[in-house]
């Protein structure tokens, strides 16, 4: 893709392979290239409310560091590259809210692993996005800093949890953004917004730092304007980290370097899709363009089953409810956090603050997931939902005994408009049908732009076996080489 | 059957007005409405699932490894005086 | 009405771990409030736990000391509550797969009698912290050091009929963990504490009674007068016609009776699942043989060993290795002075005599075993007689030092001269005509009375031998 360097706009829908050439051409500094998307910023995200926090200064003196740098010669990936980080990561110097009250004006004492591992890449952090309030959400409409709008259509909504990043990067505010994804808070974001966005195998990225909301199914990945962004943002953020627990300790496992080399790809692969799981969806076009690019390519399309599929949003919100309801304990007004006005007695502490400062969804969340860890409830529901959860992730090895990887729509329709479902949790939670099940089973997935309906983009999602993100992001690559969906951009902004 | 949002709502320590109260029973028996018609599946002679890989834990050794900072611990605290954090007068 | 008091305790037993169980924080008792609590223990949004590995082998430790089965697969569970002190709202513990699973435990019970309580696991979980309520006037202040401080609880059967016995199985605990080098043991600490279930049932029953829970003991008066003023309250409460409810309750020592806590403990539904932040935990059985091949010697094993090697009587070996600390300072006075018998008399009779007046523990004792191994070596080699040595333990106990200068400075040394002592003996003897004649004519019970008089002159610094000696000899 050409630059024109007196083209601002043009250069804000830079990739960051992009960006890399232009720093490292001198064609411009860090602190150029970061003054410009900050002044975009400011310009324009009064209408798509994407980040939360700004903090010029701080990410300037990132800049001007990153500069001193790059005189040097120091040459890594990311050096002056400018990044944003939706605010469920904890960073040191700039406030860390996960879209609540809760959390506003919260300073962390350290930083994420991940936002560590970028800061040492010598990335520069634009700002905290917006979010879903505690990542429960699939619009953004539920933060409490006021809902997201898509880019590519102000009355419709970006997608969540992760709907900040993903509008950030759709309008040109920032050329990638970290997400998390514990149901599809990555993916369907990236695919209402025309942008690739990863959720890695579980225990491949750090969640030491990212605020937790379902344990056993958060993790952090990167939404980019194109696959092999995203491979790149994969490497920088993946590896184990000793403090945590479930964090993979396996260099075989982790994906290899994936943008040094385009040819780990077995030349033919067998992907399959598991038809009678979205015999309604609306996201059939794009899903026929990409068989055809598939075939073009020389791949075989199968079919395949799925059988416990449609069980899996059910075992996902009972699972994703009942470890959130724990994980939110912690916010009690005693350490950190808000705390209300005058409380009474420590009852009063508690209640007043958590019922003053927990949003609804999130309310109604804690709810569930006390139900289904209650006396009584515990067997019928958490435990049958772990068991459903077996079964799904036994659909998914057995499936990958036949085929290299899975192909589904991301989500069941293009953007939704503002409002028409935040009254309606059942309608919301089914906007994860395709995403959830990947997140029970642990496993990799990828959503990509492959086409348009109405002016609103869509997104297909491949899905892998553990471990095996270069295919993924091979596959992609591939795709958007031949096609140019990832490439459009939204009128409004561009 | 009715769910105890009450009771759920004081183990959760979340107080909910009337209005929210019925609100939350609604959204709640819908959504275990919705849970329940999807899992009827069968699951007999299933393991359940609690974790996504079969890794075991691993071990840290045992030596001190932080060094804390008490202020920067406690600058996001509502209530502090002499290092103890404050709250309301608890009687056991 | 014959009424039989049933007990279990559930004792917790800090690990003395250099880190916490979760992170990578000081574990050391002490500190400004606050101090010691990282990121992890303050359950900050964002912070995960990570399992130490010598949490884990103390675990196993404790298992292997009482016969207990190791379970090569444990899992960590989150039990939920809220509390102020508790920061993340719940604590990870373990609920249906412990770390150690059934064990025993024997000792010598109220009376001596032998008593054998069955453990019924033992598992690892974190502390909380630690509320004050007195420090300001509306508010409760929290000090979180305590936080994530390695616990192993360990849970008996109901096997226990008596306070007093009771009070002796903590102490047999307390006794195992300080060997196993696992705890210090110190309760002022609070390094252990217990629980204690009690119920009352008719000599006659099978059933059980309902049962209260007593919390947060931590002395061993207290464990035995809790316990017994419980064990009356629920007495009373029966043949008055009342019944016991379930519940919890704290013990008040100033009024020496119970009273139940306010808390709804009743409505508490805990919600225990597997903590998903933590993976299933794997202990080897090659693990396990290498710990059990590192265990020291154990209260028993190191009783026989005093017995049938160090030929010590049954009694004396039983109180010796009844505390470690005890034990340990036989075997260094032994090592010193490789008198075991001597040893452990002067331990027992005038050791433990002085400690128990004074209100001391072994280790609080002034006398090193260094000390005490010098007067059991001059007593040997003649230059204390035992009555001096005695002399010397006591001056020494007031106020420590050197022995052999002590010796010096008392002028204890034995009279050994020959020269001097046919002085005195010639003295004596020509002072006490009468006696020399009954002696000489050949009541020998006589020459007790010389020696006497010898020792008297001699402020008890001749040796007897000698003078005994040196009388027999004028006499020829």
């Amino acid at each position: 893709m050409s630059l024109k360097l007196s083209n601002n706009s043009v250069r804000s829908f830079s990739t960051i392979k992009d960006l890399q050439g232009l720093l490292r051409k001198k064609e411009l500094s860090s602190k150029e290239l970061v003054t410009s998307y900050l002044d975009k910023i400011q310009k324009e995200d009064d209408s798509i409310n994407s980040f939360i926090t700004i903090d010029r200064e701080f990410s300037l003196k990132q800049a001007e560091d990153a500069d001193t740098q790059i005189a040097k010669g120091v040459v890594t990936p990311m050096t002056g590259i400018p990044i944003a980080h939706k605010d469920i990561f904890c960073t040191k110097e700039l406030q860390t809210t996960c879209g609540s009250r809760m959390l506003q004006n919260f300073m962390p004492p350290y930083d994420a692993t991940v936002i560590a591992k970028l800061n040492n890449s010598g990335a520069v952090i634009l700002g905290k996005t917006n979010m879903d309030e505690f990542a429960m959400g699939s619009s953004n409409e539920t933060s409490f800093f006021g809902a997201v709008k898509n880019p590519w259509d102000l009355s419709r909504v970006p997608g969540g949890s992760s709907g900040g990043s993903a509008a950030a990067v759709a309008a040109g505010f920032a050329p990638a953004a970290t997400g998390t994804d514990t149901g599809g808070s990555i993916r369907q974001p990236a695919s209402f917004c025309g942008l690739t966005g990863l959720k890695p195998t579980y225990g491949s990225v750090s969640r030491y730092g990212m605020v937790a909301f379902a344990s056993s199914l958060d993790q952090a990945g990167p939404i980019c304007r194109n696959a092999e962004d995203a491979s790149l943002l994969f490497n920088i953020m993946s590896g184990f980290d000793p403090m945590d627990s479930t964090s993979i300790n396996s260099i075989d496992e982790v994906a290899k370097d994936f943008s040094s080399s385009q040819d780990e790809t077995p030349q033919k692969i067998t992907i399959g899709l598991p038809e009678t799981y979205f015999e309604n969806s609306e996201s059939d076009i794009g899903l026929v363009e990409i068989r055809s690019q598939l075939e073009k390519l020389g791949h075989r399309i199968v079919d395949i089953e799925l059988p416990n599929i449609k069980a899996a949003i059910a075992a996902y919100y009972v699972i994703a409810s009942a470890e959130a309801s724990t994980n939110l304990s912690r916010y009690d007004g005693v350490r950190f956090g808000y705390r209300c006005e005058k409380p009474q007695s420590i009852e009063d502490l508690y209640t007043r603050s958590r019922s003053e400062a927990f949003g609804a969804e999130v309310k109604r969340r804690i709810l569930t997931g006390t139900y289904a860890l209650s006396v009584g409830y515990f067997d019928e529901y958490y435990i049958k939902a772990q068991k459903v959860r077996r079964l799904i992730s036994q659909d998914f090895k057995q499936a990958f005994n036949e085929v290299d990887l899975i192909l589904t729509p991301t989500t069941p329709g293009t953007a939704f408009e503002l409002n028409s479902l935040i009254e309606d949790p059942i309608k919301m939670y089914q906007q994860d049908l395709y995403t959830v099940p990947v997140n029970l089973a642990g496993l990799p997935a990828i959503s990509i732009p492959c086409g348009f309906r109405a002016g609103m983009p869509i997104g297909a999602q491949f899905i892998a076996p553990a471990f095996r993100e270069n295919t993924l992001l091979a596959i992609s690559m591939k795709i958007q080489e031949i096609t140019d969906f990832h490439q459009q951009l939204p009128a409004g902004f561009s | 059957m009715e769910i105890d949002v009450d009771h759920l709502a004081k183990l959760s320590n979340l107080s909910l007005d009337q209005k929210q109260l019925k609100k939350a029973q609604n959204d709640l028996s819908k959504i275990i409405s919705l849970i329940n018609e999807m899992m009827i599946i069968d699951t007999s002679n299933v393991h359940p699932m609690a974790y996504p890989h079969d890794n075991h834990q691993r071990l840290r050794e045992d030596v001190v490894t932080e060094i804390i900072d008490r202020e920067e611990m406690q600058k996001s605290a509502p209530k502090q005086e002499q290092g103890y954090y404050l709250v309301p007068k608890v009687i056991e | 009405m014959s009424w039989q008091p049933v007990i279990g305790l559930e004792i917790h037993v800090q690990l003395a771990t250099q880190s916490k169980i979760f992170s990578g924080a000081d574990n050391e008792y002490g500190g400004r409030p606050n101090d010691k609590a990282c990121a992890i223990d303050l359950g900050l949004p964002g912070v995960l736990p990570v399992l130490n590995e010598n949490a884990v082998k103390m675990a196993i430790k404790f298992g292997l000391a009482i016969g207990a089965e190791i379970n090569n697969i444990s899992i960590f569970d989150r039990k939920n509550y809220f509390y102020p002190d508790l920061p993340k709202g719940y604590q990870i513990s373990q609920f249906e797969t412990p770390i150690v699973g059934n064990g025993e435990i024997q000792f010598d019970g109220t009376k001596g009698k032998k008593t054998k309580v069955r453990i019924t696991r033992a598992h690892l979980e974190e502390d909380a912290g630690k509320s004050t309520h007195d420090l300001f006037e509306s508010d409760t202040a929290i000090d979180l050091n305590r936080t994530g401080t390695p616990l192993l609880e360990i849970v008996s059967e109901p096997d226990l009929y008596s306070a007093e016995d009771a009070a002796i199985y903590f102490k047999t605990i307390q006794e195992l963990v300080k060997y196993l080098k696992i705890c210090d043991g110190d309760l002022s600490k609070g390094s252990m504490r217990c629980d204690a279930n009690v119920s009352v049932r008719q000599i006659e029953d099978v059933e059980l009674g309902e049962r209260t829970e007593i919390k947060n003991i931590n002395s061993f008066r207290f464990v035995e007068q809790a316990i017994n003023s419980e064990i009356q309250r629920q007495i009373d409460s029966l043949e008055s016609g009342g019944k016991i409810i379930r519940e919890t309750r704290l013990y008040d020592e100033t009024r020496n009776e119970t009273r139940s806590m306010r808390s709804k403990e009743a409505s508490q539904d805990y919600r225990y699942f597997p903590d998903p932040d933590l993976l299933p935990l794997h202990v080897s059985d090659a693990l396990i043989e290498k710990i059990r091949a590192e265990l020291p010697e154990l209260p028993a094993d190191k009783k026989l060993r005093f017995s049938e090697e160090l030929l010590l009587d049954d009694y004396d070996a039983g109180i010796l290795c009844r505390e470690i600390d005890l034990a340990t300072y036989f075997e260094e006075v032994v090592a010193q002075c490789n008198e075991a018998k001597l040893s452990a008399n002067w331990i027992i009779s005038d050791l433990l005599a002085k400690l128990h007046r004074d209100n001391l523990d072994i280790k609080d004792c002034l006398i090193t075993p260094y000390m005490l191994a010098q007067i059991i070596l001059k007593i040997k080699d003649q230059t204390l007689s035992s009555k001096t040595a005695k002399t010397l333990f006591d001056s020494l106990w007031e106020k420590p030092g050197e022995p052999a200068d002590r010796i010096q400075e008392l002028g204890l040394q034995q009279i050994d001269d020959s020269s001097k002592l046919s002085t005195i003996v010639g003295k004596v003897l020509l002072e006490n005509p009468e006696q020399l004649e009954q002696l000489k004519s050949g009541k020998t019970k006589v020459l007790g009375y010389f020696v006497g008089l010898v020792m008297q002159e001699t402020k008890g610094k001749a040796n007897p031998k000698k003078v005994n000696e040196l009388i027999r000899a004028s006499l020829e």
